[in-house]
């Protein structure tokens, strides 16, 4: 498998307290467990399971993947900042790698 | 048949212009008007799959009766659809390439190797590189694209052997398919996808599957990454089904959406800049914004989108009714720019032409479009539809896809079905 690419789009700035809209995805093959290969072998399941937004260390959104989420997780959300500060993401994966990504959002 | 060369006879036809068009003529020439005076004449300008049916059409209907030239600057023509299966090794590069000699020896079509850069409509005139000029009663511009300049911030035609667009076939397909070989393992090609409207929409989609289909066995830790600026494409879910059947975790698409419509590159460093942040990659394939072929602009039948519209019935230039635009370079409607348009749009039109110029009957046009495209070994897929002339544009009428989940069988025949079309629309143009 080559190795997961995390992206994320967000605005370069915004206000303080009006949401705006983050889009999230990463390249991933999200292995149901349930596939056969082109040999007929049962393709282990290896799905992101666990997705993590954090805004200045404190957690904002979670949440949990299944088996049926599609390759190439995206996701979006909308969020409002009160003030500059980091956001980090993070993507678990069920062999216990983490992608992370951090962006750094301003606040006019 | 006529067996002059460009220069010569070049104002046979000046009594039937114009007092003043015909001056203007005259001014220029000095080579007597000797051979088949009274012939109407044609000049039909770029000799890909419009520009060579047209004048294949023209010549072999009309039995003699219309003296047609071609101008072409190539003497081997590379077909630029097929040219995506040579680089997926599935095509000879020679198997691609044809050449001009039975359009002389068969339909006696005058093939003149040199580049147009200069028309004068009112002489009814094309000027040449090489120095002559052609006069002609109608004249038919198939120059196919041209790319628009500053389309992709730090990418000219300069840079074109460090970033390959490889989307005019000949020495550019085969530069690419040479870097794609000599990719380090574990290397990453890029691929900067152009904007709408542009020539051969599956075509980007195709050589993303047939530089996978190359990776996979050569060297398959490396990566794919496409650059677009567009939402959609052509056949996407056809060819996203496939990327996944076949070459899984290797491609990655950056669409608007993750700021695929801000690419900027550096040849120099081989890096790929999006929205910001920049990528080193290994090949990098730029096809840039298009517009109509060069000449369509000197011709002055471009308008403000860098095409040049057209009366659907004949192909006939809106600007001039002694001019006809045919393929690529056409502002006509729904059809798509692809070899097969140009080819169906050619024989509306050299039928026109006939019908103009020497009153042979001319049918209610009908147009039709197949694109094929090549997803893996056996794996083809296909998307096409008919098409009428209404008064405003060439109009869809109804049309066919190929569907997910669709045969091995099934996929098998449609990659056969193009291999025939191949032969067909190659020997349709250069037979």
């Amino acid at each position: 498998m080559a190795e997961p690419r995390p992206r994320v789009k967000l605005p370069k700035s915004v206000a303080a307290g009006i949401p705006f809209t983050v889009k999230t995805r990463i390249t991933h093959p999200m292995h149901t467990g349930q596939r056969h290969d082109s040999e007929g072998a049962l393709v282990p399941r290896q799905i992101i399971n666990r997705f993590v937004v954090s805004f200045n260390g404190e957690v904002v959104v979670s949440v949990d993947l299944e088996p049926a989420v599609s390759a190439d997780p995206y996701i979006q959300f909308q969020m409002a900042v009160p003030e500059s500060g980091h956001l980090d993401f993070q993507w678990i994966d069920d062999d216990g790698s983490v992608y992370s990504l951090s962006k750094r959002i301003e606040v006019d | 048949m006529s067996k002059r060369n460009g220069e010569s006879g070049l104002n046979r036809r000046h009594f039937l212009a114009t007092a003043a068009a015909a001056t203007t003529a005259v001014s220029a020439l000095s080579a007597p008007a000797v051979l088949a005076q009274g012939r109407p004449r044609v000049v039909v300008v770029g000799g890909g799959a419009g520009g060579a049916t047209a004048a294949r059409y023209i010549a072999k209907d009309s039995k003699g009766a219309v003296d047609v030239t071609l101008v072409e600057p190539s003497r081997a023509y590379y077909t630029c659809f097929f040219s995506n299966l040579y680089i997926g090794g599935f095509r000879e590069f020679a198997s691609i390439g044809h050449s001009y000699g039975a359009l002389a020896a068969n339909h006696g079509i005058n093939v003149v190797h040199d580049w147009a850069v200069s028309i004068d409509r009112d002489a009814r005139s094309v000027g040449l590189a090489g120095g002559g000029s052609l006069a002609y009663d109608r004249l038919v511009l198939s120059p196919g694209i041209d790319f628009r300049e500053g389309s992709v911030p730090g990418w000219d035609l300069s840079q074109q052997n460090r970033m390959p667009h490889a989307y005019k076939a000949g020495s550019q397909t085969q530069l690419l398919k040479a870097q794609i070989e000599a990719m380090p393992q574990g290397g990453v090609y890029c691929m900067v996808a152009p904007p709408n409207p542009f020539r051969c929409p599956p075509g980007p989609y195709e050589r993303i599957s047939m530089v996978a289909h190359v990776l996979k066995q050569a060297n398959p830790t490396a990566k794919i990454l496409i650059v677009d600026p567009k939402e959609k494409f052509s056949k996407q879910g056809l060819f996203e089904d496939g990327w996944q059947r076949h070459y899984p975790g290797m491609i990655e698409r950056v669409g608007p959406d993750f700021g695929g419509d801000k690419v900027e590159v550096r040849p120099d460093s081989l890096e790929v800049v999006v929205d910001g942040e920049a990528t080193k990659v290994d090949v990098c394939n730029v096809i840039p914004a298009q517009q109509a072929g060069r000449v369509a602009a000197l011709a002055g039948v471009t308008d403000e989108s860098g095409w040049a519209p057209v009366v659907p019935h004949t192909m006939e230039s809106r600007a001039d009714a002694n001019i006809h635009v045919l393929g690529d370079a056409a502002l006509q409607g729904d059809m798509p720019k692809s070899g097969f348009s140009a080819n169906s749009q050619a024989k509306v039109c050299a039928m026109a032409v006939r019908g103009a110029l020497i009153g042979s009957s001319v049918f209610p046009p009908r147009f039709s479009n197949t694109c094929w495209s090549l997803i893996g070994t056996d794996d083809g897929v296909k998307v096409g539809a008919s098409y009428e002339a209404t008064d405003e544009k060439i109009a869809k009428t109804d049309g066919f896809i190929s569907k997910t989940g669709e045969s091995a069988e099934l996929r098998k025949a449609t990659y056969e079905e193009s291999l025939g079309w191949y032969a067909a629309i190659t020997g349709d143009m250069f037979s």
